[in-house]
């Protein structure tokens, strides 16, 4: 009797020591799984000023109402009634995406990203992806003080003051009320960041893995940041020069394709966003090779780099590509699919 | 026995094992051909601001240089709103001047989409309806075919199943069988007209079309009140700017509307007796 009493003290002493070793260290598993900002606040990080939305993480009505702004414009409010479009001319998905589109989050390099949205079967869209959103620590940087002046200031470290000059300026609509702004921040935090979006060796999970128990938190922060672009880079192009334009020699119309179908037609197809409607017919490539030598609002050429601006009576407009979301070999590749095309 | 139940199963399941329709656009770029509607449809919440104006005849005894070739004179004017409501039904109010002795009108439609051309379907069809008052004060003359002695005598209306096909990237064709029925109408007239509409554009480029449009009276070419009912016919020219869809045409259709047009036309090409118009719209998303 005494034999058996002492083998289950000593199976009972066991089993807590394992279980208090397992608490103290995460494993590699739980790390991947984690997301980014936990692990980084858990590194002594700072919290961003959004964090405090992350309280609606498991409010599922506030996330599908969120996801439904998002994509849709409206949703229905706590009390059923469906709400005021934010926006009568665009809703989010028009320029973001809401899923991964670059496949190294550490690089904004628009030949793998467009790769990756032909393999993911998702838009090459001029405005950044949502994915990650809160992750991030600028909005607005770049070049797009060019085109929005000191409106972007405020807007420069303060993901809800982005938000909000987004839905008016860029959404061309109206401003998120606190719980529209709540649910979509409750659907950003869904689409945030997990560890297993980054790369890393095993070492540097080592590294992370030592961190989390106490050692080197700083620069297992550090490290961590260097696996994603915490702003995402703008650099406006002018259009290039009438007399530098190849024309689409030396072009690939293969991946002009790609960029004709995955970001073109996005937005022009019928029934989509403009009324300037661009399809596969052989008159419409023949149009667009008419005007590629000129500086026309038809000139793919000058509109891609320039964009459109809102005007009063007319909202909707095109928003210019950044040499990131739209390089100038993607360029010259389009237009030799349109030469290709017009034949 | 167990094949046939397993036959019945496989076609049954074939109707859900097809590929995603590829849906025909730009069969026409705006609601209208020229005079008559066309399988267009509204996208929905636009909202489309319409004017549509018909100058005076070109030649004929009230054109040619005197009254620089029709433009001293308008013979009709249409404001009008029209609204999508959902993709596929679209609603419109308007008011037309009128050109006979029937004048100040209201004419409201409805037109629903019944069908959209796609790899899967030869063609687009749609259902119009549309109705028109007459606000103009009555003729005193009892014998008038204007002196309405109630409300109901001011109404008309007319039916149209309007059926498109896009021949390739240039060529799309309608055909427009439409009945127009009027309350009150002169002794010697028929209240009922029946007409068969076809219409065609040609895309010569992709911002510039060619349109024609002429409507068959199937019969009702009578002499009423001493004037020949002739059947309207149409050429007219399209312009996309890439945000407005701007037609100049030339008609011998002097009113507008279907209620006004095909009943009421009596110009002849022949005698100079047609018009310039055009129509423009401005589309704002509500």
């Amino acid at each position: 009797m005494f034999k058996i009493n002492l083998l289950i003290v000593i199976a009972a002493f066991l089993f807590t020591a394992f279980s208090s070793l397992k608490n103290e260290s995460p494993s590699i598993k739980d790390i991947l799984s984690t997301e980014v900002d936990e692990v980084l606040l858990t590194l002594g990080e700072k919290r961003p000023l959004h964090y405090t939305f992350k309280k609606n993480l498991s409010d599922t009505t506030k996330i599908r109402q969120g996801y439904e702004i998002i994509t849709k414009g409206q949703t229905k409010d706590n009390n059923g009634k469906l709400s005021k479009r934010q926006s009568k001319h665009f809703v989010c998905i028009d320029c973001h995406n809401v899923v991964k589109e670059d496949p190294d989050l550490r690089y904004s390099n628009p030949d793998t990203r467009l790769e990756y949205a032909v393999e993911k079967d998702i838009p090459f869209l001029q405005g950044t992806t949502f994915y990650g959103m809160v992750n991030r620590e600028n909005w607005y940087n770049g070049d797009y003080q060019i085109k929005y002046g000191d409106l972007v200031l405020p807007s420069r470290d303060t993901l809800i003051n982005a938000i909000y000059l987004c839905s008016i300026e860029c959404s061309q609509g109206r401003e998120l009320k606190p719980w529209e702004l709540n649910a979509v921040m409750a659907y950003l935090y869904q689409i945030d960041y997990k560890m297993n979006d980054l790369s890393f060796t095993e070492k540097e999970l080592d590294q992370i893995e030592k961190a989390l128990q106490g050692e080197g938190k700083t620069n297992a922060a550090t490290l961590i940041k260097s696996k994603y672009f915490r702003a995402s880079p703008a650099t406006f192009l002018d259009p290039i020069p009438i007399n530098e334009r190849k024309m689409g020699v030396n072009g690939d119309p293969n991946n002009g394709k790609k960029v004709y179908d995955q970001s073109c037609l996005y937005c022009h197809a019928e029934g989509r966003i403009t009324e300037y409607i661009l399809d596969n017919e052989k008159l419409t490539f023949k149009h667009l090779k008419k005007h590629l030598g000129g500086h026309s609002k038809y000139s793919t050429y000058t509109i891609t780099r320039k964009g459109t601006y809102a005007k009063n009576g007319y909202k909707p407009y095109m928003p210019n590509y950044t040499s990131e979301r739209l390089s100038n070999k993607q360029l010259e590749d389009l237009v030799a699919y349109i030469n290709q095309q017009s034949k | 026995m167990k094949t046939i139940y397993i036959g019945i199963g496989f076609i049954f399941l074939s109707f859900f094992a097809h590929s995603q329709d590829n849906v025909v656009y730009n069969t026409f770029k705006t609601t209208r051909v020229i005079n008559g509607h066309s399988t267009r449809m509204l996208w929905k919440h636009d909202l489309d601001f319409r004017i549509t104006h018909r100058f005076g005849n070109i030649g004929g005894s009230n054109g040619g240089f005197p009254s620089f070739y029709g433009f001293d004179n308008a013979t009709d004017i249409r404001f009008a709103f029209e609204y999508g409501v959902t993709n596929n039904l679209m609603i419109g109010l308007g008011r037309i001047r009128g050109n006979t002795h029937q004048r100040q009108n209201l004419d409201g439609f409805i037109k629903f989409r019944l069908l959209q051309q796609s790899d899967k379907t030869p063609v687009s069809m749609v259902v119009l309806g549309t109705t028109l008052y007459t606000m103009m004060n009555a003729n005193p003359d009892i014998y008038s075919a204007y002196s309405y002695a109630n409300t109901l005598q001011r109404f008309s209306y007319s039916s149209q199943l309007l059926i498109s096909r896009k021949f390739g990237e240039r060529l799309s064709l309608q055909i427009s069988p439409t009945y127009v029925h009027r309350n009150y109408v002169a002794f010697d007239d028929l209240n009922g007209v029946f007409a068969i509409g076809g219409q065609a554009k040609f895309q010569v480029t992709k911002m510039f079309g060619i349109l024609a449009e002429y409507f068959y009276l199937t019969k009702n070419k009578a002499i009423v009140g001493g004037v020949t009912r002739r059947d309207p016919l149409s050429i007219g020219f399209e312009f996309d700017t890439g945000g407005h869809i701007f037609h100049v045409n030339f008609t011998n259709a002097s009113e507008l509307g279907e209620n006004l047009f095909i009943p009421n036309t009596t110009s002849q090409w022949s005698r100079g007796e047609f018009r310039f118009g055009f129509n423009i719209s401005r589309i704002f998303t509500l």
